[in-house]
């Protein structure tokens, strides 16, 4: 018994210990609502988990039976696991602050996704880590409380409270890389994905255990159950995943173009899953979202436009022939079948590809539905706004509007911003190892990336005056 | 994500449900209805329905099925619960399967019942449906307790 009130002890001390982190950061300034809101749920969460805790105390003094016990103490520790996440998952809340984030794009960002999908609401923080990432927290704390807290509880702890709240990391070593940070569109994808996999009828996993069976040695029939079981279970991981990460660039290419394939394809250099799928993340290769994304973007059709805006405005061919450079470059690239070739070694790859190609139809259906009023495409008229949008990066001026044809200036949008970011950088910064100078080029680098972030803080702020002013 | 999170939330909503199931099945006494015991129970019978679900999609059954990953996920901790449990080699066939995860269930209901009419249950019953629940809160203990190596699940 002695041991058991030892623990107990101990999980007081831990849960007493993450309300005092949790009342510690619930004072600090922040910049939006968020994650004011997101300390408020772990405050209440904090509270509860006292209450319970007490509750489990006293059970275990009354308790006789030995499973009873046993399940008390599991309780216990499945709460302290819960603290433990929990209290890692504060530094949500931390690394929020305005210094830290590139604050000009959480808002235009944080539009683009409700955009996408009513009512999200987004923390952008950094992250050591080197990579983007994207995870819901509400709606996750509410599953893994369901059945802990009882119904009372769950009125006080959720109510008043938003029904989603979305935390967007990004690498902090490349804060200001505002031109990588399209990839922004990709994570911003993901709920939308969610939505899909959600809706999507669930009848393929009847083909995938098919296949799967097939697979499968095994004779005696529990022990054949359980191996397809395994493999049936693992095939439709690896289509999960690869649908989730296929799905979120073609939304990013949808949202931002080319740029979203230029950005991905940055992302894609230092990949280690170039062209296997990772056995931990089950991620797939990256020249086959590339693939994917290239296929997406319609080269032909995007050329043409290009073709015919240089054409009409007797300028810009050198940023036309740089970006049609990058595209062989990168369609070059995806010729090659070296990932397929890896998909199809494995059995469990090869079913769950088999499956993922069966399910893009209908998936891209959704998605363009979807994405319908937000979908940026590349035609003569964008860009005739980017190349405009070029000639003020040219001019060191931020990219946040042009003058228009039919007089006055056009403000900027987010995506045609990016996509002039991307064109300068391909067209009139030569690779580093081509330079005389490394220092002269960071220097350029570090202005582009500044130019552009301005030139999307101010087209929003124009916007926003725009609609102040209609509703004045 | 949603897609998975570092909380892994599922870990934490079924521990939660068949740690609470088993110490309801373990403490039976009539007169203890209370509309939270009784809520635990019926989740924990939506439960034990998706690994029947589970079970009839690996098994290549072609009626009625109502196939999801959910069920899946809830067979494979059903399964491996069973096979602790020793009573997986005991079974020749997946009716035998089935009948097993049949009486859980039906156990399950008669509790919920039983709970409220004051009726003695089959002490015999009660105790493999609290045992199978009591398992599988251990197996999911250890599952949430084994944090991923990468800070970010989902990610570019």
């Amino acid at each position: 018994m002695e041991e058991s009130l030892e623990l107990v002890s101990a999980a007081a001390e831990k849960v007493n210990a993450f309300r005092h982190r949790v009342e510690q950061i619930r004072i600090l300034p922040f910049p939006s609502e968020n994650p004011k809101k997101l300390i408020e749920l772990h405050f209440r969460i904090a509270k509860r988990l006292q209450v319970k805790l007490n509750e489990y105390y006293k059970d275990l003094l009354s308790a006789t039976d030995s499973d009873i016990k046993h399940r008390i103490l599991g309780d216990i520790k499945l709460l302290v696991n819960l603290v433990k996440r929990l209290a890692a998952e504060l530094r949500f809340i931390e690394g929020a602050k305005v210094e830290r984030t590139p604050w000009s794009l959480v808002q235009p960002v944080e539009k683009l996704a409700q955009k996408l999908l009513p009512g999200t609401r987004l923390i952008v923080r950094p992250q050591w880590h080197y990579n983007y990432g994207i995870l819901e927290v509400i709606d996750t704390y509410k599953k893994a409380t369901e059945s802990f807290f009882d119904i009372k509880d769950k009125e006080e702890v959720f109510n008043g409270l938003p029904e989603n709240i979305h935390i967007l990391s990004f690498p902090g070593l490349e804060r200001g890389n505002v031109l990588l940070h399209v990839n922004f569109g990709h994570e911003i994808g993901h709920p939308l994905v969610q939505q899909y996999l959600l809706k999507e009828d669930q009848n393929y996993l009847i083909d995938i255990r098919q296949e799967a069976a097939e697979a499968t040695h095994e004779t005696r029939p529990i022990f054949q159950i359980l191996e397809v079981e395994e493999l049936t279970k693992r095939v439709s991981e690896y289509r999960k995943k690869a649908l989730q990460e296929i799905l979120a660039d073609l939304i990013s290419v949808r949202l931002f173009g080319l740029a979203a394939v230029f950005a991905i394809y940055r992302i894609s250099l230092f990949s280690e899953f170039f062209d296997n799928i990772s056995e931990k993340s089950l991620y797939p290769p990256m020249r086959t979202r590339l693939r994917y994304c290239l296929d997406a973007i319609q080269w032909p059709q995007y050329s043409a436009a290009l073709e015919r805006t240089v054409r009409g405005l007797n300028d810009f061919l050198d940023v036309k022939n740089a970006v049609s450079s990058k595209i062989a470059q990168l369609q070059n690239l995806v010729r090659d079948k070296r990932d397929e070739e890896n998909i199809n070694k494995k059995i469990a790859t090869r079913i769950a590809y088999r499956s993922v190609r069966k399910a893009l139809p209908s998936a891209l259906q959704f998605i363009n539905q979807r994405t319908g009023d937000t979908a940026w495409h590349l035609n003569e008229k964008t860009a005739a706004d980017v190349f405009r949008l070029v000639e003020r990066l040219k001019n060191k001026v931020p990219p946040n509007e042009f003058a228009s044809d039919k007089g006055g200036m056009k403000v900027g949008e987010l995506a045609a911003i990016a996509n002039a970011g991307w064109f300068y950088k391909l067209t009139y910064l030569p690779e580093i190892f081509k330079v005389d100078d490394p220092t002269e080029y960071f220097q350029e680098i570090d202005i582009i990336n500044r130019l552009v972030l301005r030139g999307i803080e101010m087209s929003d702020l124009q916007r926003e005056y725009v609609v102040f002013k209609g509703n004045k | 994500m949603n897609r998975s999170s570092e909380l892994k939330p599922e870990a934490f909503r079924y521990g939660f449900l068949t740690s609470k199931a088993a110490r309801i099945l373990y403490e039976y006494s009539s007169g203890n209805a209370t509309a939270e015991n009784l809520l635990i129970l019926d989740r924990a019978q939506d439960f034990v329905s998706q690994i029947l679900n589970g079970e009839a999609l690996v098994s290549g059954e072609k009626e009625g099925l109502n196939p999801s990953i959910e069920a899946l996920q809830a067979f494979h901790y059903g399964i491996k619960a069973l096979n602790v449990m020793q009573r997986l080699h005991e079974l020749k066939n997946r009716q035998e399967l089935r009948d097993t995860l049949s009486d859980i269930q039906e156990t399950l209901n008669a509790v919920k019942k039983g709970l409220s009419n004051g009726k003695r249950m089959p002490v015999k019953k009660l105790r493999t449906a609290a045992d199978f629940f009591n398992v599988i809160a251990d197996a999911l203990l250890t599952e949430a307790s084994e944090y991923p190596s990468s800070e970010m699940i989902s990610r570019v």
